[in-house]
Protein backbone atom coordinates (compact mmCIF):
# COMPACT_ATOMS: atom_id res chain seq x y z
CA UNK A 1 0.00 0.00 0.00
CA UNK A 2 2.78 2.08 0.80
CA UNK A 3 4.43 2.08 -2.66
CA UNK A 4 1.09 2.41 -4.49
CA UNK A 5 0.58 5.80 -2.26
CA UNK A 6 4.48 6.75 -2.92
CA UNK A 7 3.73 6.51 -6.94
CA UNK A 8 0.69 8.64 -6.83
CA UNK A 9 2.25 10.85 -4.66
CA UNK A 10 5.76 11.18 -6.98
CA UNK A 11 3.29 11.30 -9.62
CA UNK A 12 1.12 14.57 -8.64
CA UNK A 13 4.70 16.51 -7.05
CA UNK A 14 5.91 15.89 -10.02
CA UNK A 15 2.83 17.23 -12.21
CA UNK A 16 2.05 20.10 -9.94
CA UNK A 17 4.70 20.85 -7.90
CA UNK A 18 8.23 20.19 -9.33
CA UNK A 19 7.93 21.92 -12.76
CA UNK A 20 7.68 25.10 -11.06
CA UNK A 21 10.49 24.52 -8.70
CA UNK A 22 13.31 22.96 -11.71
CA UNK A 23 16.11 22.48 -9.56
CA UNK A 24 19.31 23.32 -12.01
CA UNK A 25 16.28 23.88 -14.35
CA UNK A 26 15.38 20.50 -14.70
CA UNK A 27 12.09 18.21 -13.33
CA UNK A 28 13.53 15.00 -11.50
CA UNK A 29 12.08 11.71 -12.07
CA UNK A 30 10.24 10.94 -8.83
CA UNK A 31 8.11 8.10 -10.35
CA UNK A 32 11.13 6.47 -11.82
CA UNK A 33 12.58 6.63 -8.50
CA UNK A 34 9.74 5.32 -7.13
CA UNK A 35 9.53 2.22 -9.44
CA UNK A 36 13.34 1.02 -9.19
CA UNK A 37 13.17 1.42 -5.50
CA UNK A 38 10.57 -0.22 -5.19
CA UNK A 39 10.95 -3.31 -7.69
CA UNK A 40 14.64 -3.91 -5.51
CA UNK A 41 12.43 -4.05 -2.36
CA UNK A 42 9.40 -6.10 -3.58
CA UNK A 43 9.02 -8.41 -6.09
CA UNK A 44 8.86 -8.07 -9.97
CA UNK A 45 5.01 -8.47 -10.32
CA UNK A 46 4.32 -5.67 -7.50
CA UNK A 47 6.90 -3.74 -9.54
CA UNK A 48 5.07 -3.88 -13.30
CA UNK A 49 1.53 -2.81 -11.29
CA UNK A 50 3.18 0.34 -9.76
CA UNK A 51 5.09 1.17 -12.92
CA UNK A 52 1.92 0.43 -15.07
CA UNK A 53 0.18 3.04 -12.97
CA UNK A 54 3.04 5.64 -12.44
CA UNK A 55 3.39 5.65 -16.52
CA UNK A 56 -0.23 6.20 -16.94
CA UNK A 57 -0.19 9.40 -14.66
CA UNK A 58 2.98 10.48 -16.31
CA UNK A 59 1.37 9.39 -19.96
CA UNK A 60 -1.91 11.69 -18.90
CA UNK A 61 -0.19 14.53 -17.51
CA UNK A 62 2.27 14.15 -20.56
CA UNK A 63 2.35 15.14 -23.83
CA UNK A 64 4.82 13.25 -26.09
CA UNK A 65 3.43 9.58 -27.58
CA UNK A 66 0.90 7.97 -25.33
CA UNK A 67 1.78 4.92 -23.25
CA UNK A 68 5.52 5.38 -24.01
CA UNK A 69 6.29 6.11 -20.45
CA UNK A 70 4.36 3.11 -19.36
CA UNK A 71 6.03 0.92 -21.83
CA UNK A 72 9.69 2.40 -20.48
CA UNK A 73 9.05 2.05 -16.49
CA UNK A 74 7.53 -1.47 -17.31
CA UNK A 75 10.86 -2.56 -19.17
CA UNK A 76 12.66 -0.67 -16.39
CA UNK A 77 10.85 -3.09 -14.12
CA UNK A 78 11.49 -5.89 -16.33
CA UNK A 79 14.74 -5.64 -16.74
CA UNK A 80 15.93 -5.36 -12.86
CA UNK A 81 13.72 -9.00 -12.88
CA UNK A 82 15.48 -10.28 -15.26
CA UNK A 83 19.19 -9.34 -14.28
CA UNK A 84 18.11 -10.19 -10.48
CA UNK A 85 16.69 -13.78 -11.10
CA UNK A 86 18.44 -14.72 -14.79
CA UNK A 87 21.77 -13.55 -14.50
CA UNK A 88 21.87 -13.51 -10.36
CA UNK A 89 24.03 -10.34 -10.32
CA UNK A 90 23.65 -8.70 -6.59
CA UNK A 91 20.66 -6.00 -6.84
CA UNK A 92 21.59 -5.00 -3.17
CA UNK A 93 24.68 -2.51 -4.64
CA UNK A 94 23.82 1.29 -4.65
CA UNK A 95 25.26 1.34 -8.39
CA UNK A 96 22.37 -0.76 -9.56
CA UNK A 97 19.59 1.85 -8.38
CA UNK A 98 22.54 4.22 -9.87
CA UNK A 99 22.45 2.32 -12.95
CA UNK A 100 19.09 1.46 -14.14
CA UNK A 101 17.75 5.08 -13.70
CA UNK A 102 20.73 6.60 -15.85
CA UNK A 103 19.69 3.77 -18.78
CA UNK A 104 15.88 4.78 -18.09
CA UNK A 105 16.68 8.62 -17.66
CA UNK A 106 18.47 8.62 -21.28
CA UNK A 107 15.76 6.19 -23.17
CA UNK A 108 12.32 8.17 -21.38
CA UNK A 109 14.60 11.16 -22.56
CA UNK A 110 15.35 10.41 -26.29
CA UNK A 111 11.68 8.68 -26.24
CA UNK A 112 10.42 12.44 -25.96
CA UNK A 113 13.06 13.92 -28.41
CA UNK A 114 12.09 11.15 -31.08
CA UNK A 115 8.31 11.85 -30.80
CA UNK A 116 9.37 15.45 -31.38
CA UNK A 117 11.43 14.41 -34.62
CA UNK A 118 8.81 11.96 -35.86
CA UNK A 119 6.11 15.03 -36.16
CA UNK A 120 8.33 17.78 -37.84
CA UNK A 121 9.61 19.58 -34.96
CA UNK A 122 12.96 21.17 -33.80
CA UNK A 123 15.23 20.61 -31.24
CA UNK A 124 17.98 22.85 -29.62
CA UNK A 125 20.54 19.84 -28.92
CA UNK A 126 22.90 21.74 -27.03
CA UNK A 127 20.20 22.92 -24.45
CA UNK A 128 18.22 19.48 -24.43
CA UNK A 129 21.90 17.89 -23.97
CA UNK A 130 22.33 20.06 -21.20
CA UNK A 131 19.16 19.50 -19.40
CA UNK A 132 19.90 15.27 -19.76
CA UNK A 133 23.16 15.63 -18.20
CA UNK A 134 21.47 17.85 -15.30
CA UNK A 135 18.86 15.38 -15.16
CA UNK A 136 20.64 12.25 -14.79
CA UNK A 137 22.95 13.77 -11.96
CA UNK A 138 19.18 14.95 -10.48
CA UNK A 139 17.44 11.68 -10.73
CA UNK A 140 20.74 9.80 -9.30
CA UNK A 141 20.19 11.96 -6.02
CA UNK A 142 16.78 11.33 -5.84
CA UNK A 143 17.15 8.16 -5.89
CA UNK A 144 19.95 7.43 -3.64
CA UNK A 145 18.53 9.80 -1.25
CA UNK A 146 15.06 7.40 -1.09
CA UNK A 147 17.32 4.21 -1.14
CA UNK A 148 19.08 5.92 2.08
CA UNK A 149 15.71 6.56 3.58
CA UNK A 150 14.25 3.23 3.17
CA UNK A 151 16.98 1.87 4.47
CA UNK A 152 16.98 4.07 7.75
CA UNK A 153 13.41 4.47 8.26
CA UNK A 154 10.83 2.48 6.29
CA UNK A 155 12.47 -1.10 6.80
CA UNK A 156 10.01 -2.28 4.12
CA UNK A 157 9.95 -6.19 4.32
CA UNK A 158 6.20 -7.30 3.59
CA UNK A 159 4.24 -6.99 0.38
CA UNK A 160 2.83 -3.77 -0.78
CA UNK B 1 12.13 -18.08 -13.08
CA UNK B 2 12.09 -20.20 -16.38
CA UNK B 3 12.43 -18.43 -19.69
CA UNK B 4 9.23 -19.21 -20.86
CA UNK B 5 7.41 -17.25 -17.71
CA UNK B 6 9.38 -14.35 -18.73
CA UNK B 7 8.41 -14.78 -22.33
CA UNK B 8 4.79 -15.13 -21.20
CA UNK B 9 5.26 -11.97 -18.91
CA UNK B 10 6.73 -9.50 -21.57
CA UNK B 11 3.73 -10.88 -24.32
CA UNK B 12 0.98 -9.66 -21.13
CA UNK B 13 2.56 -6.30 -20.28
CA UNK B 14 3.17 -4.87 -24.13
CA UNK B 15 -0.58 -6.38 -24.58
CA UNK B 16 -1.69 -4.39 -21.61
CA UNK B 17 0.56 -1.10 -22.61
CA UNK B 18 -0.50 -1.69 -26.30
CA UNK B 19 -4.45 -2.22 -24.48
CA UNK B 20 -4.22 0.99 -22.83
CA UNK B 21 -2.99 3.25 -25.77
CA UNK B 22 -6.06 1.84 -27.88
CA UNK B 23 -8.30 2.49 -25.53
CA UNK B 24 -6.79 6.30 -25.40
CA UNK B 25 -7.04 6.01 -28.75
CA UNK B 26 -10.61 5.31 -29.13
CA UNK B 27 -11.47 7.15 -26.19
CA UNK B 28 -12.33 5.44 -23.81
CA UNK B 29 -10.13 6.81 -21.32
CA UNK B 30 -12.11 9.31 -20.68
CA UNK B 31 -13.00 8.80 -17.06
CA UNK B 32 -9.22 8.03 -15.97
CA UNK B 33 -8.96 11.45 -18.01
CA UNK B 34 -12.14 12.85 -16.10
CA UNK B 35 -10.36 11.78 -12.28
CA UNK B 36 -7.22 13.75 -13.40
CA UNK B 37 -9.22 16.80 -14.35
CA UNK B 38 -11.39 16.94 -11.04
CA UNK B 39 -8.25 16.02 -9.23
CA UNK B 40 -5.59 17.75 -10.29
CA UNK B 41 -7.57 21.26 -11.29
CA UNK B 42 -9.32 21.70 -7.61
CA UNK B 43 -6.22 20.84 -5.83
CA UNK B 44 -3.26 20.89 -7.94
CA UNK B 45 -3.21 24.75 -7.75
CA UNK B 46 -2.39 25.14 -4.19
CA UNK B 47 0.39 22.58 -4.98
CA UNK B 48 1.50 24.68 -7.71
CA UNK B 49 1.13 27.56 -6.14
CA UNK B 50 3.37 26.60 -3.25
CA UNK B 51 6.08 24.87 -5.62
CA UNK B 52 6.28 28.96 -7.70
CA UNK B 53 6.84 30.11 -4.20
CA UNK B 54 9.49 28.09 -3.67
CA UNK B 55 11.32 28.48 -7.00
CA UNK B 56 10.99 31.57 -7.16
CA UNK B 57 12.74 31.94 -3.56
CA UNK B 58 15.46 29.63 -5.16
CA UNK B 59 16.03 31.35 -7.92
CA UNK B 60 16.36 34.58 -6.17
CA UNK B 61 19.02 33.39 -3.97
CA UNK B 62 20.67 31.87 -6.80
CA UNK B 63 20.49 35.13 -8.82
CA UNK B 64 20.83 37.76 -6.39
CA UNK B 65 24.05 39.17 -8.49
CA UNK B 66 21.63 39.88 -11.60
CA UNK B 67 18.67 40.77 -9.72
CA UNK B 68 20.40 44.62 -9.19
CA UNK B 69 21.45 45.32 -13.26
CA UNK B 70 17.94 43.43 -14.04
CA UNK B 71 16.25 45.70 -11.77
CA UNK B 72 18.11 48.83 -13.69
CA UNK B 73 16.32 47.39 -17.25
CA UNK B 74 13.63 47.33 -16.26
CA UNK B 75 13.26 50.64 -14.18
CA UNK B 76 14.35 52.06 -17.65
CA UNK B 77 11.60 49.77 -19.89
CA UNK B 78 9.26 50.98 -17.08
CA UNK B 79 9.66 54.57 -18.58
CA UNK B 80 10.24 53.93 -21.87
CA UNK B 81 6.50 51.88 -21.70
CA UNK B 82 5.04 54.67 -19.70
CA UNK B 83 6.14 57.41 -22.16
CA UNK B 84 4.51 54.65 -24.96
CA UNK B 85 1.72 54.28 -23.30
CA UNK B 86 0.52 57.95 -23.10
CA UNK B 87 2.02 58.46 -26.52
CA UNK B 88 -1.05 55.35 -27.28
CA UNK B 89 -3.89 56.48 -25.18
CA UNK B 90 -3.43 59.85 -27.14
CA UNK B 91 -3.93 57.57 -30.77
CA UNK B 92 -6.31 56.12 -28.80
CA UNK B 93 -8.48 58.87 -28.26
CA UNK B 94 -8.04 60.27 -31.90
CA UNK B 95 -8.97 56.71 -33.21
CA UNK B 96 -12.21 56.87 -30.86
CA UNK B 97 -12.89 60.47 -32.76
CA UNK B 98 -12.00 59.74 -36.11
CA UNK B 99 -14.21 56.39 -35.55
CA UNK B 100 -16.99 58.57 -34.62
CA UNK B 101 -16.81 61.06 -37.25
CA UNK B 102 -16.67 58.25 -40.17
CA UNK B 103 -19.36 56.24 -38.59
CA UNK B 104 -17.71 53.09 -38.28
CA UNK B 105 -18.64 50.74 -34.95
CA UNK B 106 -16.05 51.12 -32.23
CA UNK B 107 -13.27 48.61 -32.16
CA UNK B 108 -14.28 45.29 -30.58
CA UNK B 109 -13.06 44.86 -26.94
CA UNK B 110 -11.10 41.71 -25.98
CA UNK B 111 -13.22 38.84 -24.09
CA UNK B 112 -11.15 36.77 -21.76
CA UNK B 113 -11.93 33.85 -18.81
CA UNK B 114 -9.33 34.21 -16.14
CA UNK B 115 -7.95 30.78 -15.09
CA UNK B 116 -4.62 29.47 -12.81
CA UNK B 117 -2.56 27.22 -13.66
CA UNK B 118 -2.54 23.80 -11.72
CA UNK B 119 0.27 21.94 -13.25
CA UNK B 120 2.67 21.71 -15.86
CA UNK B 121 4.67 19.46 -17.92
CA UNK B 122 6.69 16.56 -15.67
CA UNK B 123 9.22 16.30 -17.79
CA UNK B 124 12.63 18.67 -18.52
CA UNK B 125 11.59 18.78 -22.38
CA UNK B 126 8.30 20.07 -23.12
CA UNK B 127 6.70 23.24 -22.46
CA UNK B 128 3.24 22.99 -21.52
CA UNK B 129 0.52 23.76 -18.44
CA UNK B 130 -2.52 22.90 -17.12
CA UNK B 131 -5.25 25.60 -16.45
CA UNK B 132 -8.64 24.94 -13.71
CA UNK B 133 -10.84 26.09 -16.26
CA UNK B 134 -12.07 24.15 -19.48
CA UNK B 135 -15.65 23.58 -21.50
CA UNK B 136 -17.30 24.65 -18.62
CA UNK B 137 -16.42 27.85 -19.23
CA UNK B 138 -17.01 27.75 -23.06
CA UNK B 139 -13.49 27.35 -23.59
CA UNK B 140 -12.41 25.52 -26.86
CA UNK B 141 -9.05 24.35 -28.79
CA UNK B 142 -6.78 26.56 -30.24
CA UNK B 143 -7.98 29.78 -28.04
CA UNK B 144 -5.25 31.86 -27.01
CA UNK B 145 -3.89 32.43 -23.55
CA UNK B 146 -2.01 35.63 -22.59
CA UNK B 147 -0.13 35.91 -19.54
CA UNK B 148 1.83 39.71 -18.20
CA UNK B 149 0.45 41.30 -21.61
CA UNK B 150 2.26 38.57 -23.97
CA UNK B 151 0.45 35.51 -25.68
CA UNK B 152 2.40 32.37 -24.00
CA UNK B 153 0.50 29.70 -25.66
CA UNK B 154 -2.83 28.27 -26.85
CA UNK B 155 -5.56 25.66 -25.52
CA UNK B 156 -4.54 22.15 -26.95
CA UNK B 157 -7.16 19.99 -24.81
CA UNK B 158 -10.19 21.06 -23.27
CA UNK B 159 -11.93 18.85 -20.28
CA UNK B 160 -14.68 19.61 -18.80
CA UNK B 161 -12.78 21.64 -15.80
CA UNK B 162 -9.54 21.42 -17.04
CA UNK B 163 -7.47 22.34 -20.16
CA UNK B 164 -4.03 22.16 -21.51
CA UNK B 165 -2.10 25.11 -22.93
CA UNK B 166 0.88 24.37 -24.75
CA UNK B 167 3.41 27.01 -24.34
CA UNK B 168 4.93 28.87 -27.35
CA UNK B 169 8.44 27.93 -26.84
CA UNK B 170 6.62 23.92 -27.27
CA UNK B 171 7.69 22.34 -30.42
CA UNK B 172 4.48 21.29 -31.13
CA UNK B 173 3.22 25.14 -31.08
CA UNK B 174 2.71 26.44 -34.64
CA UNK B 175 0.81 30.04 -35.45
CA UNK B 176 0.60 32.68 -38.28
CA UNK B 177 2.39 36.11 -36.74
CA UNK B 178 3.85 39.07 -38.41
CA UNK B 179 6.81 41.38 -37.86
CA UNK B 180 4.77 44.26 -36.41
CA UNK B 181 6.91 46.64 -37.39
CA UNK B 182 7.36 45.96 -40.92
CA UNK B 183 4.35 43.61 -41.70
CA UNK B 184 6.59 40.50 -42.58
CA UNK B 185 4.38 37.64 -42.20
CA UNK B 186 5.55 34.02 -41.02
CA UNK B 187 5.09 31.15 -38.84
CA UNK B 188 6.09 31.13 -35.36
CA UNK B 189 7.84 27.95 -34.23
CA UNK B 190 8.49 26.50 -30.92
CA UNK B 191 11.88 24.50 -30.30
CA UNK B 192 12.20 21.32 -27.93
CA UNK B 193 14.59 23.13 -25.26
CA UNK B 194 12.49 26.55 -25.25
CA UNK B 195 13.53 28.07 -28.50
CA UNK B 196 11.13 30.48 -30.73
CA UNK B 197 11.71 31.16 -33.91
CA UNK B 198 10.05 32.95 -36.87
CA UNK B 199 10.12 30.77 -40.18
CA UNK B 200 8.91 31.17 -43.82
CA UNK B 201 9.79 34.69 -44.08
CA UNK B 202 9.83 35.93 -47.54
CA UNK B 203 13.14 37.08 -48.82
CA UNK B 204 11.99 40.27 -49.72
CA UNK B 205 10.84 41.14 -46.37
CA UNK B 206 12.03 43.34 -43.87
CA UNK B 207 13.47 41.95 -40.44
CA UNK B 208 15.46 43.57 -37.97
CA UNK B 209 16.94 42.55 -34.61
CA UNK B 210 14.51 44.37 -31.71
CA UNK B 211 11.19 44.11 -34.11
CA UNK B 212 7.56 43.40 -32.11
CA UNK B 213 6.42 40.23 -33.59
CA UNK B 214 2.61 39.82 -32.65
CA UNK B 215 -0.37 37.03 -33.91
CA UNK B 216 -1.30 37.62 -37.48
CA UNK B 217 -5.17 36.78 -37.16
CA UNK B 218 -4.89 33.89 -40.18
CA UNK B 219 -6.08 31.13 -39.80
CA UNK B 220 -7.48 29.67 -36.23
CA UNK B 221 -9.05 31.09 -33.31
CA UNK B 222 -6.06 33.51 -32.10
CA UNK B 223 -7.28 37.19 -32.84
CA UNK B 224 -4.36 39.67 -34.77
CA UNK B 225 -2.31 42.05 -32.92
CA UNK B 226 -1.66 39.43 -29.56
CA UNK B 227 2.53 40.47 -28.58
CA UNK B 228 4.46 37.82 -28.62
CA UNK B 229 8.48 38.61 -28.29
CA UNK B 230 10.54 40.73 -29.96
CA UNK B 231 13.25 39.43 -32.57
CA UNK B 232 16.61 38.56 -31.02
CA UNK B 233 18.43 37.88 -34.77
CA UNK B 234 17.48 37.29 -37.89
CA UNK B 235 19.38 34.22 -40.04
CA UNK B 236 18.79 35.42 -43.90
CA UNK B 237 21.07 33.65 -46.69
CA UNK B 238 20.95 34.51 -50.17
CA UNK B 239 20.88 30.46 -50.76
CA UNK B 240 17.26 29.57 -49.42
CA UNK B 241 13.65 30.41 -50.30
CA UNK B 242 12.81 31.99 -46.96
CA UNK B 243 14.42 34.00 -43.95
CA UNK B 244 14.01 32.94 -40.67
CA UNK B 245 14.49 34.90 -36.82
CA UNK B 246 15.28 34.24 -33.42
CA UNK B 247 12.85 35.63 -30.88
CA UNK B 248 13.12 36.29 -27.42
CA UNK B 249 10.15 35.11 -25.56
CA UNK B 250 9.00 36.47 -21.88
CA UNK B 251 7.41 33.13 -21.41
CA UNK B 252 9.12 31.11 -18.02
CA UNK B 253 6.39 28.19 -17.34
CA UNK B 254 7.40 28.19 -13.88
CA UNK B 255 6.73 31.71 -13.13
CA UNK B 256 3.30 31.64 -14.62
CA UNK B 257 0.46 31.42 -12.04
CA UNK B 258 -2.56 33.08 -13.43
CA UNK B 259 -3.45 33.38 -17.27
CA UNK B 260 -5.98 34.65 -19.41
CA UNK B 261 -7.68 32.90 -22.22
CA UNK B 262 -9.13 35.01 -25.00
CA UNK B 263 -12.36 34.08 -26.93
CA UNK B 264 -12.50 35.60 -30.63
Amino acid sequence: MKWWLAVLLAAWLQAAWLPFIRPFDVVPNLVLAVIVLGTLRLSVSAGLGIAIVGGLLLDLAGGGWFGWSMLVLTAVVLVIGFVNIQVGWEVDGWWVPVLVTVVATAVIACGIWLSVLAQGGQIEWSVVLKSLLLELVTNIVVVLFGRMLIDRRWSVKGGM
Amino acid sequence: MRRGSWRNRIVVLVATVACIVGLERLGALWPVHWLWGHTVAPIGGLIAGGGQDVGKTLTNWTRIKDLAVENSRLELENANLRQRLAADAETQRDNEILRRELGLAAASVIRQVNAEVVAAAPDSYRQYVWINKGSSENLKNGYAVMSAGSLIGVLSEVQTHAARVTLVSDPDFRLAAKDQDTNAAGILIGQLGGGLVLEKIGQSDSVKPGDTVTTSGLGGEVPAGLYIGQIESVDAKSDVVFQSARLVSMVRPRDLRFVAVVLP
